[in-house]
């Protein structure tokens, strides 16, 4: 989804952002950058639930930790809608165990897969492209 | 100590793969042995998680077991009770022809008497592992036709 390949640079708000860099040190080269599924939980006011037991999710995929993406999701960097307007909190109980990934193509291949066994189990999935 | 191998390649990805076998609390669809599985400790799933299970073979009893290598999307390992044996189980999963290889290495660590008996019943725990890894590529396979739901 375009609003997920969040590009590593030049100029992001997560670069300096100490929490998301690492204080004080260059960005990591790009051998050794890292990329993240996440699921953020959004509000009953985006639409129905398909299963009123589970909330609607939001599910992406980043170069950057799912904290800091949710924050440009709110900033209103490369956003989804759905996460901007109606993103309450990230859910890391259902990718965690899947992070991090060593390219994006495994991530987008693992965000496809997530938002398709979160389908399954009875959520509202919004993104997962 | 014994140890043995076993390797099934799968018709789906190694995302679809590795989300299935990363989510421990799917072990009692694939594995014959486990009635029950539910994680113990706090927070999301990551290396040092454990988990109970409830097993029913050779004879009901509760095991636990640790998450102690979670390298998405290529390992896993696990080490805990496997029946009467401390076991280490590790999952290597490689990009296949069509799906994903999944190679499953097992090592059983015995004490005392069972020692002496570990290695006649290696045969046998290889061939129930196989059956299971088998039980695990028909899930997934069969999950793959049922389509994104």
């Amino acid at each position: 989804m375009v609003a997920d390949e969040t590009p590593p640079g030049p100029v992001t708000t997560w670069m300096i952002d100490p929490q998301a860099t690492g204080a004080g040190t260059a960005r990591p080269a790009a051998a050794r950058r890292r990329y993240y599924v996440y699921v953020v939980e959004l509000d009953d006011a985006v639409g129905p639930r398909r299963d009123p037991r589970y909330p609607s999710v939001y599910v992406g995929q980043s170069v950057v930790p799912p904290a800091e993406r949710l924050r440009q999701h709110k900033d209103g960097y490369r956003s989804s809608r759905y996460v901007r307007k109606y993103g309450k909190h990230l859910r890391p109980r259902l990718y965690r165990h899947l992070n991090p990934m060593a390219t994006r193509d495994q991530a987008v291949a693992m965000e496809q897969e997530l938002a398709r066994r979160l389908r399954n189990r009875g959520y509202t999935v919004y993104g997962g492209h | 100590m014994a140890s043995f191998e076993n390797t099934v390649t799968i018709r789906r990805p190694i995302a679809a793969v590795f989300a299935f076998l990363a989510d421990f609390e799917n072990i009692p669809a694939w594995n014959y042995a486990i009635v029950e599985t539910r994680k113990v400790s706090p927070g999301p799933v990551g290396v040092g998680t454990t988990f109970r299970q409830i097993r029913s073979v050779p004879r009901r009893s509760q095991k636990g077991f640790e998450v102690t290598v979670l390298e998405p999307t290529s390992r896993l390992e696990v080490q805990g009770e496997l029946g009467p044996f401390r076991a280490r189980l590790s999952y290597a999963l490689e990009p296949a022809a069509g799906g994903t290889k999944l190679t499953n290495a097992v090592e059983l660590r015995a004490s005392g008497l069972l020692s002496i008996v570990a290695p006649l019943a290696t045969s046998r725990v290889k061939r129930a592992v196989a059956a299971n890894l088998d039980t695990l590529r028909q899930i997934l396979e069969r999950d793959n036709r049922r389509g994104s739901g």
